[in-house]
């Protein structure tokens, strides 16, 4: 009640000030004729007496003030007014009032694609649980320079020597021909080592995924399906797993399908997809060579063999230009070596030292097949809405996988397909 | 006669009481203060006003344009309920401070 009448008196004060101010006014020079009045009555003059009456009321304006003060507007009556005396002072100065707004919008401008960055790049944390313990090796190159690729000797060798990772995994963007579907198509394929996903804590929305024994060798190709992927191509059909594609004429079989959501192309994935496809108009890639530092540099030489047609000069500089296509082709014969030496030594090491030595990966079988069977997660390029009756994404992307949504779950009961 | 200066804040208390006797316009809660304090209180009668517009805003007195006594038109206030109430507590406050000034001052 106290409340509401305060309200009234306050928007009253606001919008009804004119009336406020004209009943003001009618008391005040009607008490003040009442005092002359009483001076004309006590027989002075009527300049005498209007000046008595003037002084017993006390200064008008002064008292109208305090009145006006007392509202509880006063406030915003001067934002009011400052901000009218501001545009007229503009108005006054045109020269003036376009550099100001000119810089206030330059400066907004900047400081929003600033923060767009900043909360990009900072602040908005990647779509996987724990993304604080994820970080890119990339080898050194120039800044713009987005196929800083590692080659497979180096990430054998980051993985053999590097003891301040709980794992690595490696990938590779590209495209590829999908046939197998009503019609073939082109398609942006990742190709990743078996643990990608289990390094990243996400498991598959459907099927399983993907498991060291895809690599072994003579093994058939595997495949996830992106979520779009699987929306578009198989109408989100749980028969899709266990269907078998054909990617760059290869036969994979689809094992999984991953949750909705799942970044298989950020944005820096974007920008890698156009340099992809303006190397494959080119053919060839001119950039330089990703330097390794000194270090892995000697180790890639020494182990580099003499012969073989792909393989660059033992003298060349290591920013010599390659083929950007059938680079793994090209190291193929390297990492083979590579694999061999490791092998090994591992083996080597396991006999000298068995108890220090922690077996956390399982024994490479053939470290060239491994990457002959690069396993695939396909994606479409268009987001499609789900429709109502398709299962829903995972709760969100930074929920643990290891508790799988009331979707999926549903889903694989209702499937025969299982949940691995 | 001398006049002596109204002490701070006593001036509520005073338009509340002269309201308590019915309602009155401007004017006349000045002439009544002056009456009833047999004219030894100076006050200025315009700071009546904003007076009158703050005690209206806190709901202790209501006002309505009326006809006074000499056919002229004018405003009324009237004591609320919440009007009375804050008169008895001003009351109460009033004669504990008058008994306590007294008590430091003793007789004279």
């Amino acid at each position: 009640m106290r409340l509401w009448r305060e309200i009234r008196f306050r928007f009253r004060a606001l919008f009804c000030k004119r009336a406020l101010e004209a009943e003001m006014a009618e008391e005040i020079s009607e008490h003040l004729a009442r005092l002359t009045d009483a001076g004309l009555a006590a027989g002075l003059s009527p300049k005498e007496a209007r000046l008595a009456a003037l002084k017993q009321f006390g200064g008008v304006e002064q008292i109208k003030e305090t009145a006006r003060d007392q509202r509880g507007v006063a406030a915003v009556e001067h934002i009011v007014a400052d901000f009218g005396y501001g545009l007229r002072q503009l108005r006054k100065a045109p020269g003036f009032a376009v550099i100001a707004i000119l810089t206030v919008a330059i400066g907004i401008g900047a400081t929003t694609a600033i923060f767009s960055v900043v909360n990009a790049v900072v602040l908005r944390p990647l779509a996987y649980p724990y993304p604080g313990q994820l970080v890119t090796l990339a080898a050194a190159g120039p800044p713009d320079f987005l196929l800083r690729r590692v080659t497979p000797a180096v990430y054998f060798e980051l993985r053999r020597s590097a003891r301040r990772f709980q794992s690595f995994t490696a990938w590779e963007n590209s495209f590829a021909n999908v046939t197998g579907l009503a019609y073939a198509q082109r398609r942006l394929v990742r190709s990743v080592t078996p643990n990608y996903l289990a390094m990243h804590g996400v498991s598959p929305l459907l099927g399983r995924g993907f498991q060291p024994g895809d690599t072994a060798p003579g093994a058939h190709g595997v495949a996830i399906l992106g979520y779009e992927f699987w929306l578009t191509q198989f109408g989100a059909q749980a028969g899709a797993v266990g269907r078998t594609l054909e990617v760059n004429g290869q036969p994979c079989t689809v094992i999984g399908v991953m949750p909705r959501g799942f970044p298989i192309g950020s944005a820096v994935d974007r920008r890698q997809r156009e340099l992809a496809e303006r190397i494959q108009k080119h053919q060839r890639f001119h950039e330089a060579v990703p330097t390794p530092d000194e270090g892995e540099d000697r180790k890639r030489r020494q182990c580099r063999p003499g012969g073989g047609q792909n393989h660059v000069p033992e003298d060349s500089p290591p920013s010599a230009p390659f083929h950007a296509r059938g680079f793994l082709q090209f190291h193929r014969d390297v990492a083979e070596k590579l694999a061999q030496q490791e092998h090994a030594e591992r083996a080597r090491r396991r006999r000298e030292n068995q108890r220090q030595r922690r077996v956390d990966e399982p024994p490479l079988q053939d470290p060239v097949h491994r990457h002959q069977h690069c396993l695939l997660i396909l994606r479409h390029k268009a987001v499609t809405k789900p429709k109502r009756d398709l299962p829903p994404a995972l709760p969100a992307a930074h929920t643990p996988p290891t508790r799988p949504g009331p979707a999926l779950r549903h889903n694989s009961a209702k499937n025969s397909c299982g949940v691995s | 006669m001398p006049k002596t200066e109204l002490l701070q804040g006593t001036l509520d208390m005073l338009i509340l009481r002269v309201l308590s006797a019915g309602s009155q316009h401007g004017w006349g809660i000045a002439q009544r203060i002056a009456v009833l304090s047999q004219d030894a209180l100076r006050v200025e009668e315009g700071s009546l006003y904003p007076c009158l517009y703050r005690m209206e805003q806190k709901g202790w007195i209501d006002s309505e344009w009326g006809q006074s006594e000499n056919n002229r038109r004018a405003k009324f206030y009237t004591l609320t309920k919440a009007g009375r109430k804050q008169l008895e507590s001003e009351r109460e406050n009033w004669a504990v401070l008058c008994t306590a000034i007294g008590q430091v001052m003793g007789p004279p």
